[in-house]
């Protein structure tokens, strides 16, 4: 699945049909990246009447109404030409073409009584909550700027919370509140309704009033020509939740784009709050241990001192290459380690969502490890991570050393590429350039903690090559040659 | 350049240095008129669980805002603050804008009842019909395919769809003209829109009174400008690592020739850079463009003014030796 994401492609669907005769290399590949815009025409046909225009339909509101279920599959991809060769036919495609997007995408989201969802949008009610910052707790209380009336659908699964521990004097304290990106992309489905109040938070949501001790449920006002709130257009709700990165209330465009990809996509994701993750286990080296570290070498394979001048494989008798190679290791190498001490990444390279495969029992008040933590980066405005950038990137990730029980395989050499490409902590970063992801996958890898040379002293007992042993014998005798000898008997 | 069409100024909204359109009838004449091909950004509500057709509103890039705008086709305006103000300030216009909601949910309305009745009418004529199974409902929908809500051409989901009306409209009263259980909990629910645009609540005349919002071009701006002048319709580069990939036509039809990037006049070129892209474009079958806009001293005499004239472009292609 990671390979999936990581990569320069786009989680999509894949729509590549089996039955399509195989392509040379160059144009399969052409065709992979043309094709962003497929074909129009028959996805118009595809949709319940032709892909009608105004008001034709519910939409697939709340997955309830038997929306159109068009898959990639059942798309089939046009043909392109090279250029123009000024024939009728071709202009002719072209213009059904355009034709056919034009009746699609003239659609207006129309909502069915009972099929939707109303979104009261209340920007500074919670304005005054702690930041993510000051009280970690991934609800994002601040930036949660619209109030459902009630949830409704599946979609609802993942998204939106009812901020726990507000004050019951609050207006809206039980109702669930959406971030930016939810709420515009339920905006996007045709699931939600967003309105902008005409009047306070209390005219939408009336406190129960109490009257000689008794409570009493208060009704909203009549709702004559919209006049609780306007209902908002698709641009007014972009205008409204698109923004800088850190804006209150609003989310970058090119976070959104990689959010409603990734929930297209069919993943639950959730905005990150770096401070949840887990706290990593215990670390096997004492505090002590650690500390001795730094003075000395007690371990093995950390690089020796050695003579300024002399061979590098002092002369003696040696009976197993791991002394050897332990000689030979100058180049001090990179350890993971599961408590790093670099800052808190700043920036674009930060974990902006978590990303959770879809699965059952997975609910949005108790979510697990996530399945891939994403940053989303500009593609225009933004350079490759130096490496400070990149640290602090992985390290805010959670130390997930590659083992059978992380899916990288057991121990063994069999397992070592697994091993490797799963690496000790890992970001995916989503490039947006104007609308077009891709998806990069960043490793924390350490080839040094793969030992290759302890295999060869395991080996010569069980192989069948006597005259291999006998080498490195006669190596050893060499004395001075110890370590040349050694080599050589491996080739 | 100018054009000749009374056509209104397509509004571009510019959203955190980001630009959008959102007007399908303005997409399409820039797409027509002005080779503009800039994808498609939103989730599209008939199908929303795919990312291969994607809907409104599209992404400009900010170089295609900045042609546009030169061209006088179009106008920038900061949404993230001028539309919120707007929908504060209530006027007349929110009456245009909340008949305009009404339209279009009373539209949805009837043709949904229509819809429903004509069905019912259908099932009647049949006869006693209690019992029908998917066989029959196939041959049955057929003749209400024009119908715009449930009467979806002939495939699987139609089928489907087609078998869960027929089993609610037999199981309700006769008389009930909303089909799906759902409705009768919540009969209070108006009907509801989300237009797609807001453009009776902004400006009575488009462009009027609207503070409009600079553009920020990136140094490649030129090569784009120089490129759009000929005729090319271009994409953000980032499939094939350049600044721009270059379409003949419009990209629904064509597969793209170039992969272009800008470069400055005195720019040094590193030569592992030609033959990165090179070889990539070998690969998918494109050239690699490279192109500036002209230094005045390098200018021949006597040529100056507009930048989309004073860029030259070179074509490299990877020779088989």
């Amino acid at each position: 699945m990671a390979l999936q994401l990581a990569g320069p492609s786009a989680p999509t669907i894949t729509q590549d049909d089996p039955s399509s005769k195989p392509e040379i290399i160059a144009d399969a590949e052409d065709a992979e990246a043309d094709e962003a815009i497929s074909d129009f025409r028959k996805f118009a046909s595809s949709l319940p009447g032709g892909g009608a225009k105004n008001g034709g339909g519910t939409s697939g509101a709340l997955g309830k109404k038997a929306g159109p279920h068009v898959s990639g599959k059942t798309v089939r991809r046009g043909e392109k030409d090279f250029e123009s060769h000024g024939t009728r036919l071709q202009d002719n495609a072209l213009e059904t073409s355009r034709t056919a997007m034009h009746d699609v995408l003239s659609y207006t989201r129309t909502q069915m009584p009972g099929h939707y969802m109303t979104g009261w949008y209340f920007p500074g009610q919670w304005a005054d909550e702690p930041t993510e910052d000051e009280k970690p707790e991934g609800l994002w209380r601040r930036d949660r700027v619209v109030a459902l009336d009630a949830e409704k659908g599946s979609m609802m699964k993942s998204m939106g919370r009812v901020l726990r521990g507000a004050p019951k004097n609050v207006p809206g304290w039980d109702k669930t509140w959406l971030l930016p990106e939810e709420a515009l992309y339920l905006v996007e489905r045709g699931d939600l309704l967003l309105r902008w109040p005409r009047g306070t938070i209390e005219d939408i949501f009336p406190l129960p009033q109490e009257e000689d001790g008794v409570k009493r449920e208060v009704a909203r006002g009549e709702d004559v020509d919209y006049e609780l709130g306007l209902p908002l257009s698709l641009q007014a709700a972009y205008s409204l939740f698109i923004g800088n990165d850190g804006d209150r209330g609003r989310v970058t465009l090119e976070k959104f784009q990689v959010y409603t990809q990734l929930r297209r996509a069919g993943y639950s994701v959730s905005r990150a709050s770096p401070l949840l993750d887990p706290p990593p286990p215990s670390d096997p080296q004492t505090l002590w241990q650690r500390l001795f570290s730094l003075i000395s070498s007690p371990k093995p394979d950390t690089p020796k001192s050695h003579p300024e001048l002399g061979p590098l494989v002092r002369p003696g008798l040696y009976r197993s290459y791991a002394s050897v190679y332990h000689q030979l290791s100058l180049i001090p190498r990179h350890r993971p380690t599961p408590t790093p001490n670099t800052p808190a990444p700043e920036g674009p390279f930060t974990v902006a969502y978590h990303v959770f495969k879809s699965r059952p029992g997975l609910t949005k008040t108790k979510l697990p490890s996530p399945d891939f933590r994403i940053a989303v980066v500009n593609a225009r405005t933004t350079n490759v991570p130096d490496l400070a950038e990149m640290e602090a990137l992985l390290d805010s990730s959670p130390w997930d050393p590659p083992n059978a029980k992380s899916g990288a395989g057991g121990p063994g050499i069999g397992h070592m590429y697994q091993r490797l490409k799963h690496g000790w902590r890992n970001v995916i970063v989503a490039v947006n350039d104007n609308g077009m992801v891709s998806y990069l996958e960043f490793l924390e890898t350490a080839f040094g903690e793969e030992k290759l040379f302890e295999r060869f002293d395991a080996k010569p007992h069980v192989g069948g090559k006597k005259s291999g042993g006998g080498r490195n014998q006669k190596g050893g005798r060499g004395g001075g040659r110890g370590g040349r000898g050694g080599r050589g008997g491996r080739r | 350049m100018t054009s000749d069409t009374p056509r209104p100024h397509v509004r571009i909204s510019k959203a955190a240095n980001r630009y959008l359109v959102f007007d399908i009838d303005d997409v399409m004449y820039l797409r027509r008129n002005h080779s503009i091909c800039s994808p498609f950004v939103g989730t599209m509500p008939q199908a929303p669980q795919q990312s291969v057709f994607m809907g409104l509103p599209i992404e400009l890039m900010a170089e295609e805002a900045q042609v546009l705008v030169e061209k006088n086709v179009a106008y920038v305006v900061d949404d993230c603050s001028y539309h919120p103000a707007r929908i504060t300030a209530a006027g007349p216009q929110d009456r245009q804008y909340i008949d305009a909601v009404q339209a279009i949910t009373s539209d949805a309305e009837r043709s949904l009842r229509e819809g429903a009745e004509a069905r019912k009418a259908m099932f009647a004529n049949k006869g006693s019909s209690k019992k029908k199974g998917k066989k029959n409902v196939k041959t049955s929908d057929t003749p209400s395919s024009e119908d715009v809500i449930d009467g979806p051409s002939v495939d699987a989901d139609a089928e489907a769809a087609a078998a869960t009306s027929l089993f609610d409209t037999t199981t309700e009263s006769p008389v009930a003209t909303n089909k799906n259980p759902p409705v009768n909990r919540e009969a209070s629910e108006p009907w509801m829109a989300t237009l797609t645009t807001s453009d009776s609540l902004l400006a009575p005349s488009p462009g009027q009174n609207e503070p409009l919002a600079s553009v920020d071009v990136p140094p490649s701006y030129p090569l784009y400008a120089h490129l759009q002048d000929k005729g090319y319709f271009m994409m953000p580069g980032l499939r094939f690592g350049c600044d721009y990939n270059v379409y003949p036509g419009d990209p629904l039809r064509f597969h793209s020739h170039f992969q272009a990037t800008g470069f400055q006049w005195n720019e040094d070129i590193n030569v592992l850079d030609l033959v990165t892209a090179g070889r990539l474009g070998t690969n998918v079958k494109k050239s690699f463009l490279i192109g500036g806009k002209v230094e005045d001293e390098a200018m021949p005499k006597g040529k100056t003014e507009e930048t989309a004239k004073n860029v030259r472009a070179f074509s490299i292609e990877w020779a088989a030796m």
